[in-house]
């Protein structure tokens, strides 16, 4: 039977699924967060994690819109994560969109997985410390109310530069080519054998 | 009290929201207290005692023992305490969503709102599928314990790697195959039926509703203006 290229039920139950591991991946990785040193690596651990995930879903599901019926999930979580979270929420949508169309009809280049992978994960290196790196008075005010020391805050100031977010991003969409590459050798060496991919 | 899926939604982001926007301690105090009465209000069940105690327990150690400790402790601690804490609004509106919402009626309610049928989908297996990723978690580690999977020997950033890939490697394989199985049952209950899925226990927005949401509305301009 000719396997049509719209998507099926099939493929929407196999998006939520890996959406879940993704979410996952993001609460492993938000552990980073609970020091504003190791924030920075938030988003590199982040797009190393998913990037298996990611790997998956283009090859488990090679249809057009897989990958922005897998960002729904993340969407709503942030979404619904109050308004520091809301232009996260909308660029998971913008970055999901890009994605679609680096992959378009082509899924199974590693090149334009990696690349449209790199670009899906601008969204949490670029919206997610936005605040972050564009009002650092703002948010180093914020932590001194809510009690963080302030000799500690003063520490955290000096890092929050254009020169270190752009580190982060670039750091992130490193990680993001490793995250695909790991995951590429994990189907080779694992999940072929299993017959899962 | 049985709210609507809408209304603990719209809660929960106005309860964020306000923590988000006034960094008050004694908001954020009040913010998760109200989120304790309505798991408390929802049953007992869905009442997270624990979470309750811990984020006491973070407040009274930056209230009471800040003060009191040598600042070199005060500035590793502070960090570490007001990050965790920051987290807890959204923690315990979560779970209460979470606990109190079934699938069925979460799908019958995104229906009725006309959201798109993949999304509607993509929501509620995750919903259902999340719990099972942290029973597979456990069945791993179990079986890692019993074959001994560390190795003393190995390499600390080796061992990291081969840790990762013990874990992450039965996980997909374990997601795909349910992917597969869920696929199956759910085409065979119907989900590629073309007509509109109905729900028994779907019920509309009700007084309770409207009542729960315009006390955390007061509540939330409450303490934006204060």
């Amino acid at each position: 039977m000719k396997e049509t290229q719209k998507m099926q039920s099939k493929d929407f139950i196999t998006c939520g699924i890996f959406s879940a591991l993704s979410l996952v991946a993001l609460m492993i990785a938000t552990v980073a967060n609970i020091t504003p040193y190791t924030s920075l690596l938030y988003t590199s651990l982040y797009a190393l994690l998913n990037g298996t995930i990611f790997l998956l879903v283009c090859i488990k599901v090679p249809k057009s819109g897989a990958i922005l019926v897998f960002s729904v999930v993340p969407f709503a979580f942030m979404a619904s994560r109050g308004w520091e979270n809301m232009i996260l929420a909308g660029s998971i949508a913008i970055c999901a969109l890009l994605s679609e169309l680096i992959l378009k009809k082509n899924r199974n280049n590693s090149t334009r997985i990696a690349v449209a992978y790199m670009v899906y994960t601008t969204y949490i290196s670029i919206s997610g410390s936005f605040g972050m790196f564009v009002f650092p008075d703002v948010y180093c005010n914020n932590a001194i109310e809510r009690g963080i020391n302030p000799t500690i805050v003063e520490g955290i100031r000096g890092l929050l530069n254009y020169g270190t977010w752009a580190g982060m991003i670039a750091l992130t969409a490193l990680a993001s080519v490793g995250g695909i590459a790991l995951g590429r050798s994990l189907m080779k060496k694992h999940l072929h054998k299993a017959g899962v991919a | 009290m049985s709210l609507d899926i809408r209304t603990k939604t719209i809660i929960l982001l106005l309860v964020t929201c306000t923590v988000g926007i006034v960094t008050n301690l004694a908001v954020e105090i009040s913010a998760v207290c109200f989120l304790a009465m309505m798991q408390l209000l929802s049953g007992k069940s869905v009442f997270q005692y624990r979470l309750l105690i811990i984020y006491l327990a973070l407040v009274l150690t930056q209230v009471f023992l800040f003060p009191i400790l040598p600042e070199t402790l005060v500035m590793v601690l502070s960090l570490f305490v007001v990050s965790l804490r920051k987290l807890f609004p959204t923690a315990m509106g979560f779970v209460w969503i979470y606990k109190t919402t079934k699938v069925n009626q979460l799908i019958a309610t995104l229906t009725k709102m006309r959201i798109p049928k993949g999304a509607i989908v993509s929501i509620a297996v995750t919903l259902r599928f999340f719990p099972t990723i942290f029973e597979e978690w456990g069945h791993i580690r179990d079986a890692m314990r019993i074959r001994a999977i560390k190795q003393k020997g190995l390499h600390p950033f080796r061992n990291i790697i081969r840790t990762m890939e013990c874990y992450c490697v039965p996980l997909l394989i374990s997601a795909t195959k349910t992917a597969d199985e869920l696929s199956a049952a759910a085409i065979t209950r119907g989900i590629d039926n073309p007509a509109t899925a109905t729900c028994r226990k779907y019920k509309s927005m009700s007084a309770v509703d409207y009542g729960a949401l315009a006390l955390t509305l007061i509540l939330t301009i409450g303490a934006v203006v204060a």
